[in-house]
């Protein structure tokens, strides 16, 4: 498990830096898609989840979910296109468990890709997202988790 | 174009509109400014008589619909998150749209205490004792005077807050769901403790254009920011059509929608030590989550503002969260309830979430 500024960033995720997300491939061909601990950080504690629904088709870049925290709003913004496959059941009674788990069962969204190969070719992953978010982080002003 | 710190905010005064109207320009300037189609923009706006939601919230659950109807009460739905509220042509709403490296750095909460202290910065200036207090709300002596939210989408943001000029409470209480049973003269009275107006504490309410100038000055002030006054650029006015069928459509309004029974008024008394606690509560039974909640009964506490603070610390608060919240609040405050503990209050939020 890589750390940047205490922040957890999984090496094995494929990440768009930009919009703070995350992307697992799965066997099946399916995406996997949720908040960065860095995210989680900067949003504070989430109250509220309204993910997209089950086969509602989802640009890339564009909103897959909306979660609440502090009387904020924010989109969580899907790394590729795809159809919504499903949305997480247990975040939806309970929003915290994307800041208390959130590679884990905090995850956002399951999407079945349209264009994985093309859309996954500018995510990073690896050290090279390390080097991104200390970055990013640095852009931001960002303390630490 | 990239707009920095340095560079002057243009103040737009959209006047008196329908919610529909205000809604959807806050769609437009948020897109706008994404597109770096217009500088960073602080709005003053007004609304014919209506009543919002916040993003995450459902109307049939948050406000007396059937009296909305009878009355044309315009219902909308905020891009921002928080509570529901009301306005009406005496209220005064300002709101930021911006590029996020125009204002400071810093995670969403700090960002938002900024701004918040801002605005009470520009309240004070017209002689009230006007300060932030978390999560998002703007007091004067523990009763609050502007209700806050936002909106962060990417590098753009919008956060909006409300100034109660003039408050007609009664009103108020039947159009919002409160965590009261009965809406008598002791209701008004209990929240008339918890909401205030510039009217009410100044005598009389300030001129519109003296309210725009005291908050203009607290931003300027806390944040730095310069501004120039002009017109809403045609930019915006040229998204707000589109803006405005996507508002307008049923899609919108009901986003989120969830039945009224599923957030049912949950009540319960507990006898302790220090005398009798009573919480009455609006329970979100299915996300196990105090939505708000309302204390009385017969007790002594110090500072009396601590009630109030605990019930603006418990909105929105599942219920799992609730004894750290409480505690943490009692020792902020060095709160004296003469033997009332953190723990009642604790065990009168669970007593009522069972009162299934």
């Amino acid at each position: 498990m890589g750390t940047v500024r205490g922040c957890e960033i999984p090496e094995d995720l494929l990440y768009n830096v930009d919009n703070n997300v995350w992307l697992r491939k799965e066997d099946d061909g399916s995406v996997t898609i949720g908040m960065t601990s860095y995210a989680c950080a900067l949003a504070g504690q989430i109250v509220s989840y309204t993910p997209k629904g089950a086969g509602k088709d989802i640009k890339k870049d564009k909103s897959a979910a909306t979660v609440e925290s502090g009387k904020w709003v924010g989109p969580l913004k899907s790394p590729v296109s795809g159809t919504v496959l499903s949305s997480n059941e247990d975040v939806a009674k309970d929003p915290g468990l994307i800041n208390k788990d959130p590679y884990g069962s905090g995850w956002i969204a399951k999407l079945t890709p349209a264009d994985f190969a093309g859309d996954s070719s500018e995510l990073k992953t690896g050290a090279d997202v390390l080097v991104a978010f200390e970055e990013k982080m640095t852009t931001d002003g960002f303390g630490g988790c | 174009m990239t707009a920095h710190v340095s560079d002057d905010w243009l103040v737009v005064d959209t006047g008196l509109r329908p919610a529909d109207e205000n809604m959807a320009l806050d769609k437009a300037l948020l897109l706008a400014i994404s597109e770096s189609r217009t500088p960073n923009i602080f709005r003053f706006l007004r609304f014919e008589e209506s009543a919002l939601v916040g993003y995450h919230q459902s109307p049939e659950q948050e406000l007396n619909l059937e009296f909305c109807r009878e009355q044309g009460i315009a219902v909308q739905r905020r891009l921002t998150g928080g509570g529901a509220l009301i306005f009406d042509p005496t209220q005064i709403g300002w709101e930021l749209v911006c590029r996020r490296d125009a204002l400071p750095q810093g995670d969403m909460a700090s960002l938002a205490r900024k701004i918040c202290e801002a605005a009470a910065a520009g309240l004070s200036l017209l002689g009230v004792r006007a300060q932030f207090r978390p999560r998002n709300d703007i007091e004067v002596g523990g009763r609050k005077i502007s209700g806050t939210g936002g909106i962060m989408d990417g590098d753009v943001l919008l956060f909006q807050g409300t100034v109660l000029v003039d408050l007609d409470l009664p009103r108020m209480l039947r159009i919002l769901r409160v965590p009261l049973e009965k809406l008598d003269a002791h209701a008004v009275s209990s929240v008339a403790e918890r909401v205030t107006s510039l009217k009410a504490l100044l005598g009389k309410a300030p001129e519109l254009m003296v309210v725009q100038k005291a908050l203009l000055d607290g931003f300027r002030a806390q944040l730095g920011l310069s501004f120039v006054r002009g017109d809403l650029p045609d930019a915006v006015a040229a998204l707000l059509p589109e803006a405005l069928a996507k508002v307008r459509d049923a899609e919108w309004l009901g986003i989120n929608h969830r039945a009224r029974d599923d957030m049912p008024l949950r009540k319960a008394t507990l006898r302790a030590p220090g005398g009798t606690l009573q919480a009455e509560m609006l329970w979100d039974k299915h996300g196990n989550r105090v939505r708000q909640v309302h204390f009385s009964g017969d007790y002594f506490i110090q500072p009396q503002r601590a009630i109030v603070d605990l019930e603006a610390a418990l909105r929105n608060v599942h219920l799992n969260d609730v004894d750290g919240i409480i505690a943490g609040l009692f020792e902020e405050q060095a709160v004296d309830g003469f033997g009332l503990q953190p723990e009642h209050f604790a065990t009168v939020l669970r007593m009522a979430a069972q009162d299934a």
